[in-house]
């Protein structure tokens, strides 16, 4: 009887110590990113054809685009705060590389933005159509060569960024996307925070191919 | 069918069990990346475990199985990537998760007393997970790739049928369709006892 119970004992102690050393090399697994910060994406992509070294004009619109909350017949904004930031911060950089601010009617270049904070299921751009004042019941929008394959299935806060030729539509009224920016991240933190992030996430786009070459 | 070979495996494990000496380990593991392991995480892995099971066949020789969990890890920090017409930047976490997987024959050297050296060879698989997480995406592959593991080490005898033992052995991995080879080298720290 003695026996038995020493070897009990020594059973569990050899499961208690087996327990320990899975709970202390599991335990301790790393976890990736610590602050929000950490989770920030800026994705940009363009159409290597276009010449983004001429001083060109631009427009941009007068908020940001929700597009959670947006509809055809029923246009919403982001909050003012988090609109100016990112307006502001793309106007810096476009005038920093020349180019001049102008009406839409009279842009080279129309600059659309848009923000969503939920599930983004496939790409569509319909939300824009209303920048343009000459916009026509056919028109769209397409990618030349390149195809904007992170945009789809964002999931949390992101900001869209798309630079529009009004100019080159196509023969199917398409207009052609020339540039585009998403900026992706967790929506959490105060509002302080929050614009420090979208403006050096904004910093970090313009930082990127074309305008950095 | 099934259930007359899983009969017949048993019967046989239980006629080992009898039989013989059967010792089992329980193994802390310090992972040393090699090859394209380390180029995708270069850092000493001080997350590992493993548990060895061996059938004594006569006093030096041994065979068993083996089968361990090794976890590399590496912040990248914040980097930016082309390709093509399309740029990422994001924080990047890189993950190599192993589990070798290993029929084992073990020779023990008769040794003194307390101590005994051994060298052993496992053949079988490894499986790879590699993941990259950068922000709030991730990217990962993962196969299983045909392991050799040839490992040396010592036994020291604490008490009848209890003991510590040490081993560094070198997991290595072969390319799959999937996946280049991913090995490391491993120091093993543990404890083993008998029956």
């Amino acid at each position: 009887m003695k026996h038995f119970k020493s070897r009990q004992l020594t059973f569990f102690k050899r499961l208690v110590f087996l327990s320990s050393l899975c709970l202390f090399v599991f335990g301790c697994y790393p976890e990736g990113g610590e602050y929000v910060e950490d989770f920030d994406v800026v994705y940009t992509n363009y159409e290597a054809n276009f010449n983004f070294g001429t001083n060109y004009t631009y427009s941009l619109p007068i908020a940001v685009v929700d597009l959670d909350a947006s509809s055809d017949d029923d246009r919403e904004f982001i909050d003012p705060d988090y609109s100016d930031a990112i307006l502001d911060g793309i106007a810096s950089h476009l005038n920093d590389l020349g180019w001049t601010k102008v009406d839409p009617e009279n842009a080279d270049i129309v600059i659309l933005a848009g923000a969503f904070d939920q599930n983004f299921i496939a790409y569509n751009p319909w939300w824009w159509d209303w920048y343009y004042p000459w916009y026509g019941p056919d028109w769209g929008w397409y990618y030349p060569p390149y195809y904007p394959g992170y945009v789809s299935g964002y999931s949390t806060g992101s900001v869209i960024i798309q630079m529009t030729v009004p100019g080159d539509v196509n023969s199917n009224n398409e207009v052609p996307v020339v540039w585009l920016g998403a900026l992706d991240g967790l929506l959490e933190g105060g509002e302080s925070n929050i614009i420090s992030r979208i403006t050096t996430n904004i910093d970090q786009a313009f930082n990127q191919p074309p305008f950095n070459n | 069918m099934k259930i007359k070979l899983m009969m017949l495996v048993g019967l046989l494990m239980c006629s080992l069990s009898t039989l013989a000496q059967q010792k089992y380990s329980l193994n802390y593991i310090i992972g040393f990346p090699t090859g394209e392991t380390s180029d995708f995480t270069e850092s000493t892995s001080f997350r590992g475990v493993g548990f060895d099971f061996t059938h004594m066949l006569n006093k030096n020789i041994g065979v068993g199985v083996s089968v361990s969990l090794q976890t590399f890890y590496d912040e990248k920090g914040k980097q930016t990537t082309t390709e093509g017409t399309e740029t990422i930047t994001a924080y990047r976490y890189n993950y190599i998760n192993s589990l070798p997987v290993y029929a084992t024959g073990t020779y023990f050297f008769d040794g003194s007393k307390t101590i005994k050296p051994f060298v052993s060879l496992g053949v079988g698989v490894m499986y790879n997970n590699k993941e990259q997480e950068f922000g709030l995406f991730a990217a990962e592959n993962d196969a299983w790739q045909f392991s050799v593991r040839p490992e040396a080490g010592l036994e020291y005898k604490i008490d009848y049928g209890l003991g510590i033992r040490a081993a560094f052995r070198y997991n290595y991995a072969a390319d799959s369709s999937d996946l280049e080879g991913l090995s490391h080298m491993g120091l093993a720290l543990g404890v083993v006892w008998s029956n």
